[in-house]
């Protein structure tokens, strides 16, 4: 088979898991239910960083302080559902579905079928997301500062933490492949983690030397600050305002690229792992 | 000891030990259901850190960390969980089973509980030690008292959210996840309640949570400058009739669920 058509086959399966995870998230319901519930947590998630700044400062929410908070909590709502949206398709397809084996038995690959899986939760939040900036400007003064000439910055950018994200959530469903299921603490736990790791809601250089270093090495750091600097003009993380946006987007691009491979190496080496202990369609919910 | 009771209490052990014994053979749950979470609760204290807050209100995150473990196993272990038996095709066992649904309910609360307070205990401790929290606690007696009353009241609630679960199709995962961040936000995991406005505040009261959690805080942190909801021993009143009423609707709500279920037909239709 040549690489063309290997890459064809490949979207097509992409596309295929896409449709089915759509269908799966949000066939249940009429749209505008479907969508109300998508926006709800999001929106209340930001509540809670805007009270959180409001009882503490005292200032108003226009400030560029709580703007950088409140992006960057905005865009995370991405990071939770992509992320643990991908973690989460193996626990469903094994204990609940119980379609894992076919999947593994079909042509296109596991983790074709996993990005497929996590494009349909992007897709699904993308909404959430640009509702909970639309409020930021609406409701709290948020003045965004992006122009026309940042759109490719920011498509980049977009692009590449999108790559990051499916990339952790495809480490956690490798996780998931060869583990027991103790309720949705492995996706709850995982976005806990990344939350603390990417900055999303303070600066990475308040955290001790060893944690921020980590912080450093996984391209969510990178991609909200690059949305950051995009959408307010300002650098949120101190100790990185140095570099230039282009550099930042740089070390974007170069960091997704070094997640996305370790990501496919730990993939394959669970699903070895999983049919070696019998464990890729064993059932452990209790 | 009457036959009955006997059979209930063996059917609380059972569902419960399923739980326990289960974690128990596969540790990997002390890294996902402890440890990560423990890092989510650091992140909230990071941003009071990160805007300068009085110390106390880092006391605040990780107490109210602790008790999101246990909201959230009410809200997944309980309240959703008869949505995964209905799927799994456990559910019609426990309802031909000759005992009370409440039995089975409580099983799971007290297995869940096990791992739950493993993981409040966990970010107590370690959220206290990270972040130098200091307690000054006015009485022990009376916060063990909140405690429990708080306990009894949310596991009623998720007892009588299950009756509706029970019902549900795929929604029960989206509608569980609405009752995360919102619930957050009104009972004020975050920051005091009545920073909300005294309406809201008022009518997040209905939620057990939000007069367990002021409580809490009230007793925990005493001479503390922030404004409570109410009096402590108002709380204590409020969570005595919240227990009272919502173990009773939990009764009551299984039961009619269960036969709505089976006239329409929905108790055993799964991946719907």
């Amino acid at each position: 088979m040549s690489w063309i058509t290997r890459i064809q086959s490949a979207i097509h399966g992409m596309l295929t898991a896409g449709r089915l995870g759509w269908a799966i998230e949000s066939n249940w319901t009429d749209p505008t239910l479907f969508l109300t519930y998508q926006v709800v947590r999001p929106l209340f998630g930001a509540l809670i960083i805007v009270f959180m700044f409001k009882v503490v400062t005292g200032q108003p929410a226009s400030d560029i302080a709580f703007a950088q908070l409140y992006v960057g909590n905005a865009f995370f709502i991405l990071v939770i559902q992509a992320m643990t949206g991908v973690g989460q398709t193996i626990f469903e397809d094994r204990e609940h579905y119980e379609m894992i084996r076919y999947i593994y038995l079909a042509p296109l690959g596991m983790g074709t079928y996993l990005v497929g899986r996590g494009l349909a939760k992007v897709f699904a939040t993308t909404a959430a997301v640009a509702l909970t900036l639309l409020v930021g400007y609406a409701a709290f003064g948020i003045s965004y500062s992006a122009t026309w000439i940042d759109i490719p910055y920011i498509v980049v950018a977009m692009i590449c933490g999108i790559a990051g994200m499916m990339a952790i959530g495809i480490m956690l469903a490798a996780v998931t492949m060869v583990t027991a299921q103790h309720g949705f603490g492995i996706a709850e736990g995982a976005s806990g983690l990344m939350f603390l790791l990417s900055g999303a809601v303070f600066s990475i250089d308040i955290l001790p030397g060893w944690v921020a270093a980590i912080a450093r090495a996984q391209p969510l750091t990178y991609w909200l600050e690059v949305m950051r600097r995009a959408l307010l003009h300002q650098p949120f993380i101190e100790s990185l305002s140095a570099m230039s946006n282009a550099a930042m987007l740089w070390r974007l691009v170069w960091v997704t690229a070094l997640t996305v491979t370790v990501a496919a190496v730990a993939l394959k080496s669970a699903e070895w792992l999983a049919l070696s202990t019998g464990k890729l369609d064993l059932k452990t919910a209790h | 000891m009457n036959e009955n009771l006997k059979t209930n209490l063996r059917a609380i052990w059972g569902r419960a030990y399923v739980r326990v014994v289960g974690a128990n053979r596969e540790l990997s749950w002390t890294i996902f259901d402890v440890a990560l979470p423990l890092l989510a609760v650091f992140a909230f204290a990071l941003v009071y850190r990160g805007l300068g807050a009085p110390e106390q209100y880092i006391g605040f995150v990780v107490v109210s960390g602790a008790m999101i473990a246990f909201w959230q196993n009410i809200l997944w272990s309980m309240a959703a969980q008869f949505y995964w038996e209905k799927e799994m095709g456990n559910l019609e066992l426990y309802l031909i089973a000759p005992v009370s649904r409440m039995s089975i309910m409580l099983g799971m609360a007290i297995g869940g509980l096990f791992l739950t307070a493993t993981r409040a205990v966990a970010i107590l401790i370690f959220g206290t030690w990270v972040f130098g929290v200091t307690y000054q606690v006015s009485s022990w007696p009376v916060l063990i008292v909140v405690f429990c009353l708080t306990m009894s009241a949310l596991y009623g609630l998720g007892m009588l959210s299950s009756s509706l679960f029970m019902l549900f199709g795929r929604e029960a995962w989206h509608t569980a996840n609405l009752f995360q961040e919102p619930v957050y936000f009104l009972t004020g995991f975050y920051f005091p309640v009545r920073s909300l406005g005294n309406v809201v505040a008022l009518a997040a009261s209905a939620i057990p949570l939000t007069l367990g959690l002021d409580a809490i805080r009230q007793l925990v942190f005493a001479g503390s400058q922030v404004n409570p909801l109410f009096t402590v021993e108002l709380e204590l009143s409020m969570l005595v009739v919240a227990t009272i009423v919502l173990n009773w609707a939990a009764l009551r709500g299984l039961r009619y669920m269960e036969r709505l279920g089976k006239e329409s037909g929905r108790l055993t239709l799964k991946a719907q």
